[in-house]
């Protein structure tokens, strides 16, 4: 490297003025380098998206050559359809309880482990997150083995506390399945959003509390004066991944229950994998992603939003 | 350290939960070289005569192959990502070409849409270029959903990136090609780091796409290949969790020992 | 700069290969004639199996040995577990990558590929080898659709109930001989605190079982032939009262505690665990388990009996049918080997594959000459035996039906055992769903 030169570019600015050959070689560069990107995007991520949409508008199957237009037949069909409003619901009811539970339960134990513990802190922050980089696949496959209606833990472990376990089986029940299901999601990803809380609450001031110490606040005053308010942004972000994740289930409803006993727990993912690989209805699955989709979008589109602000903060 | 009935209190809950969250991974470790028997009557006991032959008997029986295959899909994925990623965030965030913005928001906004929305679609097209049932046809679109994410964290480390070094490799006669590549990629290894470990756990644990790919049992990928062993050993659970604890293994180890990456990394995801 | 432009080269070629998805209309995949491949060269088959670990040992031995006889064809083998098969192979069969070998069940689980173009007729093979001589004409018939050809059957499945003999003399207990007394049989076992029979519906086809031979014995084997191929009007469309009658014998069965509790959340693999461990005496289930009883150390120490027949007068179909139907090997039409494909299949229904498959696993054979009596588990032979005598079978519902209904059926039956819905309103889900198919076909 020589030495720095001191003519900065100004960078990320707009010029407009005459085009020097120079330049036009910088922009030639530009295109370049984001071409690979680029197309690799559009042809398997953007295409696809809009193909989705078409094919909503078709009566289509993936193993035959059936294909018929149906205009918005497929949405009719689905504002009619029981099994898509019960998966909508379990797509809501999931973010609901996710949000509450993972969140506040993840608030309150990073709290706890930010200001209340100083041995061991490591350690509970390694054990509560081991669980995220498992493959849903392995924790579903595991939860199923200890939700086993006959001599699974969940059934020694409530036996233990003096409970009944349910009588059809943790699974097999229509009415509980889908909170058996989040149970495990809880289990899986609360960890998760301890540690993103936590980190924000560690970028907290020191200063802030030393100070509301000498004013003699209780650790419970600061939490809420202090804190909260300082990782605001952190639990904004925080709701919003966990409820897009919660709109994208698939993986661990799948292995656990295949959307079943009789469609309880189907959510839109599964619902979607449902119709265009094991009925067939290949269209009728594009109207239900073209749901998901909206959902999705909007989502992410807060979630971006909030992201793209420029911050200060590390 | 004064001890206070609040500070046992708080030691005691966390605690708790911590054990409880530990649990099913701890007696999915420790019944993997037990007998049947032992699994039942002893769920927390250490196992007495350890059953080595079921973790060969699960080795043997496919997750050779399948953690192979996924070594094989994950790295050349995610070398693609990072590659195309730092070459498209570079040029995004110091190249100020026309129609910049909109590349940038466009590559961006594809980082909302699920998967699972394009299924048909992918599955269509992979087959019409006959790429159902190959590793290629895995790679392409791991590496196409796996762009808007790396780029968004890359551009913002680029754009904080001393525009002195790039001067002087220009001056010194670097193509744009070498610029990324030999210089701008190497000094950036931390948001690399970030970047590769992200997609490498996500990939490693990825299953919707590859279910639809892959249908042969010598081109599974870990998560899927589990899944034969669900339907296949739904009864023989001891097989079952040594299966579960192999699969889980490498990425729990790589977690431990990387724990700080790891966790800036996949916290990365929320700024 | 020579290796930047390799490089850039390398992300073309990847790309222009990605480019190629844009083409509406792929060139076909398997143009390959059968002439091309040199004699030297391997043809290579893909055979995809619904099977378990044991039938896997039969499977590769048969393999292995066909393998030596002709070294110019490779066979792959891919087994499936029984649930991952069905989705497996329909995604798989409309792909340019089709199995050329696989396992399928006849009706229209084989009915809607030939539809669909996706399968070879094997009529002039089975010429060729005379399969028509050598294979139960019965067995060869169900997958007979035109006049054509299109599966090799190679075993005969059927559904019994089996019973721990030492277990039936503990409790004195006897073989009923009408579904009232198996109701009965239920009452008095769950009065001792267990249930009478193990039953495994997670996977949702342990169930749909008993409502493939409850319809035949309820509704009779003529109006189901014309409700099931949707051949009967709109109006009268499952509209018999036989088929509210079927679910009401299921909940009956139910409620004389036949069943456990967690019926919807238990598998197969695990209800036959309680049944080898004698958690219940009675597992109602198909032939292919008599290879783990055996397995298990249970030959000769179990019992088995049809579903009894109802005496009601309400049940309107011949009480003398048993649950049962052919499993047999079919050949994608995009295959590049026919001939190799045909000649495996020939070999797997061979007389000495077949008597292999007796001694191995239990299985009943499709051919006669491959009985034998002496040698035969006891099980086989009274199955054989009792199939001898049956005056028809009832082919299990899941297959007959065309998928999206026979997809309410199973559904169906969880809700009921669920108690979240009535026979009537499950059969009504059943007739709607028909209504629709039966519109869609006539457009």
């Amino acid at each position: 490297m020589t030495d720095s030169l001191q003519t900065h570019k100004p960078l990320a600015t707009t010029r407009r003025t005459r085009v020097s050959a120079r330049q036009k070689r910088e922009w030639l560069d530009g295109y370049v380098l984001v071409a690979p990107a680029i197309i690799l995007f559009v042809l398997l991520v953007v295409y696809p998206m809009f193909s989705t949409i078409y094919l909503s508008l078709f009566d289509y199957g993936l193993t035959d050559a059936r294909i018929r237009f149906v205009g918005l037949g497929n949405f009719v069909d689905l504002t009619q359809d029981a099994v898509f409003w019960r998966s909508l619901r379990n797509n809501l009811t999931i973010l609901v309880v996710s949000v509450i539970v993972q969140v506040g339960l993840g608030l309150i134990l990073a709290a706890l482990i930010d200001r209340g513990i100083r041995w061991g802190k490591g350690l509970a922050r390694t054990l509560n997150f081991a669980p995220v980089v498992m493959s849903a696949v392995a924790v579903g496959i595991l939860w199923q083995l200890i939700y086993d209606p006959t001599v699974g833990l969940a059934n020694h472990f409530v036996r233990a506390i003096g409970l009944t376990p349910p009588t059809q089986g943790w699974l097999g029940d229509p009415n509980i399945v889908i909170y058996s299901i989040l149970v495990v999601a809880c289990w899986q990803y609360t960890g998760y959003v301890m540690i993103i809380i936590l980190a924000g609450m560690q970028s907290v001031s020191q200063e802030l509390y030393e100070a509301a110490e000498i004013d003699g606040a209780t650790e419970l005053r600061k939490f809420f004066h202090i804190t909260l308010p300082s990782i605001r942004n952190v639990n904004i972000a925080v709701i919003l991944i966990t409820m897009i994740g919660a709109i994208k289930v698939f993986d661990l409803v799948y292995i656990l229950t295949r959307g079943g006993p009789a469609n309880a727990s189907q959510v839109m993912g599964t619902y979607i994998y449902y119709n265009a690989f094991t009925v067939n209805q290949a269209g009728y699955a594009s109207a239900i992603s073209v749901v998901l989709l909206v959902f999705a979008l909007v989502l992410g589109f807060l979630q971006l939003r909030l992201s793209y602000r420029p911050r200060e903060d590390a | 350290m004064r001890l206070r009935l609040s500070t046992v209190l708080v030691y005691l809950l966390v605690g708790v939960y911590t054990l409880l969250v530990a649990l099913p991974i701890v007696w999915m470790f420790l019944s993997s070289t037990k007998t049947m028997r032992e699994l039942f009557t002893a769920p927390f006991a250490l196992p007495s005569d350890p059953q080595w032959s079921n973790f060969i008997r699960a080795w043997e029986s496919g997750i050779s192959h399948y953690l192979a295959n996924s070594l094989l899909v994950t790295s050349v994925s995610v070398i693609l990502i990072v590659l195309v990623s730092a070459l498209a965030a570079y040029s995004l965030a110091r190249i100020n070409f026309p129609g910049r913005v909109f590349i940038y928001l466009l590559l961006i906004a594809g980082f909302a849409i699920p998967v699972h929305t394009v299924l048909v679609p992918l599955y269509r097209t992979l087959n019409g270029v006959n790429l159902i049932n190959t590793h290629v046809g895995l790679i392409l679109p791991y590496v196409a959903f796996g762009i808007p994410f790396s780029i968004l964290l890359l551009y913002a480390f680029f754009l904080e990136f001393p525009a002195e070094i790039e001067d002087a490799a220009r001056i010194d006669g670097c193509t744009i090609w070498q610029l990324v590549i030999q210089i701008v990629m190497p000094l950036s290894m931390p948001a690399l780091v970030s970047v590769i470990i992200f997609q490498a756990v996500f990939l490693w644990n990825e299953f919707s796409l590859a279910l639809i790919v892959i249908r042969d049992d010598a081109l599974r990928t870990i998560p899927l290949g589990l899944t034969k062993f669900q339907g296949q050993w739904s009864t023989n659970w001891t097989l079952m969790l040594a299966s579960l604890s192999m699969a889980t293994l490498p990425v729990l180890l790589l977690f431990v020992i990387l724990q700080r990456h790891f966790i800036r990394s996949l916290v990365g995801f929320s700024k | 700069m020579i290796q930047h432009l390799a490089r850039f080269a390398f992300i073309l070629v990847l790309l222009v290969s990605v480019a190629a998805c844009t083409a509406p209309a792929p060139a076909p995949a398997a143009t390959a004639p059968e002439q091309a491949p040199a004699v030297t060269e391997k043809q290579t088959l893909d055979l995809w199996f619904n099977s378990d670990d044991l039938f896997n040992q039969y499977n590769e031995k048969i393999i292995a040995a066909f393998e030596a006889a002709n070294p110019e064809i490779d066979i792959v083998y891919s087994p499936y577990p029984n649930e991952a098969y069905k989705t497996n192979l329909q995604v798989a069969i409309g792909s340019n990558d089709p199995p050329d070998i696989f396992f399928n069940w006849s009706g229209d689980d084989t009915g809607r590929f030939v539809r669909e173009g996706h399968l070879l007729d094997l009529t002039p093979y089975a010429e060729q080898f005379g399969w028509y001589d050598a294979l139960s004409p019965a067995m060869l018939e169900a997958f007979t659709i035109d006049g054509k050809l299109y599966g090799a059957p190679y075993s005969q499945e059927a559904k019994y109930f089996y019973y721990h003999l030492d277990m039936f003399e503990e409790m004195g207990l006897s073989v009923p001989t009408n579904f009232d007394e198996l109701l009965g049989l239920c009452r008095t076992i769950s009065a001792t605190g267990m249930p009478a029979l193990a039953f495994g519906n997670q996977e949702r086809w342990e169930g749909v079982h008993y409502l493939t031979i409850f319809n035949q014995k309820m509704a009779g084997e003529e109006t189901i032939a014309l409700d099931y191929s949707l051949s009967n009007p709109a109006d009268v469309l499952f509209t018999d009262p036989g088929y509210v009658g079927a679910f009401e014998r299921l909940v009956a069965m139910q409620e004389a505690g036949c069943f456990g509790d967690a019926v919807n959340s238990t598998t197969p693999d695990a209800a036959l665990i309680q049944f080898v461990n004698k958690v219940t005496p009675m597992y109602y289930q198909g032939t292919w388990i008599m290879g783990s009883l055996k397995e298990n150390g249970l030959e000769g120490k179990y019992g088995m009996f049809r579903m009894p027949p109802m005496t009601d007068p309400a049940a309107k179909g011949n009480q003398n049918y048993v649950l049962a139907g052919p499993i047999g090997l079919e050949i994608s039409s995009k295959t590049p080997y026919p001939d190799a494909a045909a000649k495996f299949l020939d070999f797997y229904v061979s007389q000495s594959s077949q008597q292999a498959l007796l001694q191995d696993t239990n299985r009943i054979p499709v051919r006669a000459d491959a009985v034998d009596r002496e040698a035969a588990a006891p099980g086989v032979i009274a199955v054989v035996d009792d199939l001898a005598v049956a005056e028809g079978t009832a082919l299990w519902l899941d297959v007959v039906l065309e998928n999206s209904i026979s997809e309410v059926y199973l559904n169906s039956i969880q809700e009921v055992l669920a108690g979240a819905k009535t026979p009537a309103e499950a059969v009504a889900a059943v007739r709607e769903q028909a209504l629709k198919v039966q519109a869609n076909r006539a457009q």
